[in-house]
């Protein structure tokens, strides 16, 4: 028979199991990754390549995705297809072209009085099957260009048109990223309010989870938005967004970001995620879990010469290097600053030189 | 009724472990029989507060608790969340009371620690004290939580006792890292301890076969006060201050890192006999420090950059045994380090990061020269290790 001592022991060493079942904290998060810009419903069977939009509605007669790059290639399928078909896509850029493989301009449709600038829509004719392109005008040009960068709205969701306002005021600004914390809690309510708010911005925002996503049990970011972790090309610069809301990267992630990193290896290459994986104050560790983890990763990148790389999670401005790659913590979305860093709410501009691979970051205080 | 969650991220883990617990807590029918009572009274016929807690006839060992089954279940439901509700169903109220003070200043400290950082958004400037503060609360909350399980579980008998502590102490062994990010690794081990006077050396490294991974960890220690091999003492209380040097080596992928720090710590530890005489044999382990040292990455980056990091580490733990073998210590801990091989806490939610990572550590002394180590680790790996320990005999003082 066991003695007490041996039943203490098993005690202490039992209670520890449930905390050692967490290791894979973000594995779920990443099989949603691989199922996102993937739908088939009412006779119709659509694959957004590389998952980059989110499939939010689908029937035989319409289709409407949510973008989360400024250019998509979209394979669509309709079998015993009658009628024409409506494609809208939500969180666009404003001037975005879509074409048939060909090259032919598929014909816009009239914008609805309600339509924000980002939402496109065109009506397809009669076609089994169609592989568009979503492009952007300018996809050739070389010359410089801006996006935005911020993150961490969270509580201050209702305040967030102070930023959309700076924002739109400037006619340079592309799109911008988002790094994360969109809401307090993740909850489809706040996550379809964030989404309205967008609305009155001129460009899109493609945006990642933060931790603050993950307040609600089944997380529901990937069902609005899509990939938590993604790869696009843009004017030749590549951009890369991780989620690393759990602060760590899923295994399957790590397997895509060796391929986004030699796809992006020779261009201007951003990488952005939610949580930094290392925080420049240590004792604070609002960083990876790991600093090993973080350690690995980051000279990782700095193999594959990423040159950028943008985080939220900490409500400041921070500006540092890690493993010699230029670093910018930009968590000035609203959520509660920290406190005497003398800056508030606030986000970035980067201006990027594709031809030259030159950048140069910029803070844009709103408070 | 139980739900497995995948999207939450936890395994089966938790049901078993509950049943097992059960099946633990109830097999131990012949040391549970209820003793006589035998309680003093003072002139107004009140009984002392703690002789509800019966002791042993015929020896000086400290009480155990009566209704022993009752009282273990009490310590679990609702004890984790009342601290002391096992003593206090076992009869020794004053214990209790003292279980539950300790509970409401830990989780007082832990609250006003995540306040602060919550209310100063984790300022730059104010954030070491307030993380340290989260610490301690942390360490007191789970201490009590765990001193109240030891009290209703300790076995009738004299207590537990430190070891006299050897002038040299060895140790090799394995350690296995099972971290699903990183390559899981097997490592080598090998550590001492040396004793002059009051100053102690640990020096302790671990390496893959392949070298690829290597850390090595050097630390001294000069002990304030407390057992020493040249001044032995059956009480294991003691305080002493620590500087070391830790650099941990890795070239498993594309670009090899390093990091090396230097840190100076003030540790101790204090046994729990004089706070309540049915936690003898039992003590608490802290420490507290802080780390500064730099990463380098080698390759294409070739770079050093600045690394700190807040240490902080509490323990509960208790003695088996007397005498140098057979002698066992155990102790549940938590230590907030983020750069060692077990790494922080990862978890589903809002709270993923800051937290570093529990373990089990046993040692077991069969043999007054000859004995074994084990170590359970979790945080964003899993670490076992087993140890085998010597220690040399010594001539008699």
């Amino acid at each position: 028979m066991v003695g007490p001592p041996l039943q203490l022991t098993a005690l202490i060493g039992l209670g520890l199991l449930p905390l050692a079942s967490c290791l894979d904290a973000a594995d779920d998060r990443a099989r949603r990754d691989e199922q996102a810009g993937q739908a088939s419903a009412g006779g119709v069977t659509v694959t957004v390549d590389d998952g980059l939009a989110a499939v939010r509605a689908l029937d035989g007669a319409a289709l409407l995705l949510w973008a989360q790059a400024p250019e998509l290639s979209i394979a669509l399928d309709r079998a015993g297809a009658s009628a024409p078909f409506d494609i809208t896509v939500e969180n666009a850029l404003a001037d975005a072209e879509l074409r048939l493989e060909d090259g032919t301009a598929v014909p816009p449709r009239a914008a609805e009085a309600s339509d924000p600038p980002t939402s496109k829509r065109w009506r397809l004719d009669v076609l089994t099957r169609a592989r568009l392109q979503l492009r952007a005008p300018d996809r050739d040009s070389r010359e410089a260009f801006r996006f935005a960068a911020y993150a961490d709205v969270q509580e201050a969701l209702p305040r967030v048109q102070d930023i959309y306002r700076r924002m739109a005021t400037d006619p340079r600004i592309r799109f911008a990223v988002m790094n994360g914390d969109l809401t307090d809690m993740g909850s489809i309510a706040s996550l379809q309010q964030f989404q309205r708010e967008m609305r009155t911005l001129p460009f899109p925002v493609y945006a990642t989870l933060g931790n603050h996503e993950l307040g609600a049990s089944d997380v529901p970011f990937h069902r609005l938005f899509g990939r938590g972790s993604s790869s696009f090309t843009f004017r030749s610069a590549r951009f890369t967004r991780l989620d690393s809301a759990s602060a760590t990267l899923a295994p399957a992630v790590h397997g895509w970001l060796d391929d986004w990193l030699r796809a992006g290896a020779s261009s201007f290459h951003v990488v952005t995620m939610h949580i930094p994986p290392v925080d420049p104050i240590g004792t604070r560790n609002g960083s990876f879990a790991s600093r090993l983890e973080a350690d690995q990763l980051l000279g990782r990148l700095a193999a594959f010469g990423v040159d950028l790389t943008l985080y939220g999670h900490i409500h400041s401005f921070y500006s540092f290097a890690n493993a010699g790659i230029p670093a910018y913590i930009s968590g000035g979305g609203g959520a509660i600053p920290e406190r005497l860093d003398g800056i508030g709410r606030h986000f970035l501009t980067i201006d990027v030189d594709p031809v030259s691979q030159r950048y140069q970051v910029a803070i844009v205080r709103v408070d | 009724m139980w739900r497995r969650d995948r999207a939450a991220g936890y395994s089966a883990a938790a049901l078993p472990s509950a049943v097992i617990l059960a099946i633990l807590l109830l097999a131990d029918a012949p040391v549970t029989a209820l003793a006589p009572r035998t309680s003093p009274a003072d002139a107004d016929g009140n009984a002392d507060a703690n002789a509800n807690a019966v002791p042993d006839a015929g020896s000086a060992t400290p009480p155990v608790l009566r209704r022993r089954p009752l009282a273990v279940a009490a310590a679990l439901v609702p004890g984790l969340l009342l601290h002391g509700s096992g003593h206090f169903v076992g009869g020794d109220r004053r214990t209790a009371g003292r279980l539950l003070a300790a509970e409401g200043v830990g989780l007082a400290a832990v609250v006003a620690g995540l306040g602060g950082l919550a209310v100063t958004g984790a300022a730059r400037r104010l954030v070491t004290p307030l993380v340290l503060l989260t610490n301690v609360g942390a360490g007191l909350f789970l201490s009590s939580a765990a001193a109240d399980l030891y009290g209703t579980l300790r076995p009738p008998g004299p207590p537990g006792q430190p070891a006299p502590l050897p002038t040299v102490e060895a140790s090799a062994g394995a350690l296995f890292v099972h971290n699903p990010v990183l390559q899981p690794r097997w490592l080598a081990s090998a550590g001492a301890d040396l004793w002059l006077w009051r100053w102690r050396l640990s020096p302790v490294v671990h390496s893959a076969a392949d070298a690829d991974t290597v850390r090595a960890e050097l630390r001294a220690a000069y002990r304030l006060w407390g057992p020493r091999p040249d001044a032995p003492s059956p009480r294991g209380d003691f305080l002493e201050l620590g500087a070391g040097v830790v650099h941990h080596r890795d070239s498993q992928d594309i670009t090899p890192f390093d990091i090396t720090t230097g840190e100076l710590t003030l540790s101790g530890r204090h046994e729990l006999q004089t706070f309540a005489p049915t936690l003898a044999g039992a003590f608490l382990d802290f420490s507290a420090g802080m780390a500064y040292g730099t990463t380098h990455f080698g390759g294409r980056a070739d770079t050093f950059e600045p690394t700190d990091l807040l240490l902080a580490r509490f323990g509960f733990g208790f003695w088996l045994g007397r005498g140098p073998a057979p002698q066992a210590e155990v102790s549940l801990d938590y230590d907030n380090r983020h750069d060692d091989f077990a790494g922080g806490l990862k978890l589903t939610g809002l709270g993923s990061g800051p937290a570093g990572h529990f373990g089990v550590r046993a040692r077991f002394y069969p043999h007054p020269r000859w004995g074994v180590g084990a170590l359970a680790q979790a945080g964003s790996a899993h670490v076992l290790g087993l140890q085998l320990l010597y220690r040399p005999a010594e001539a008699p003082r």
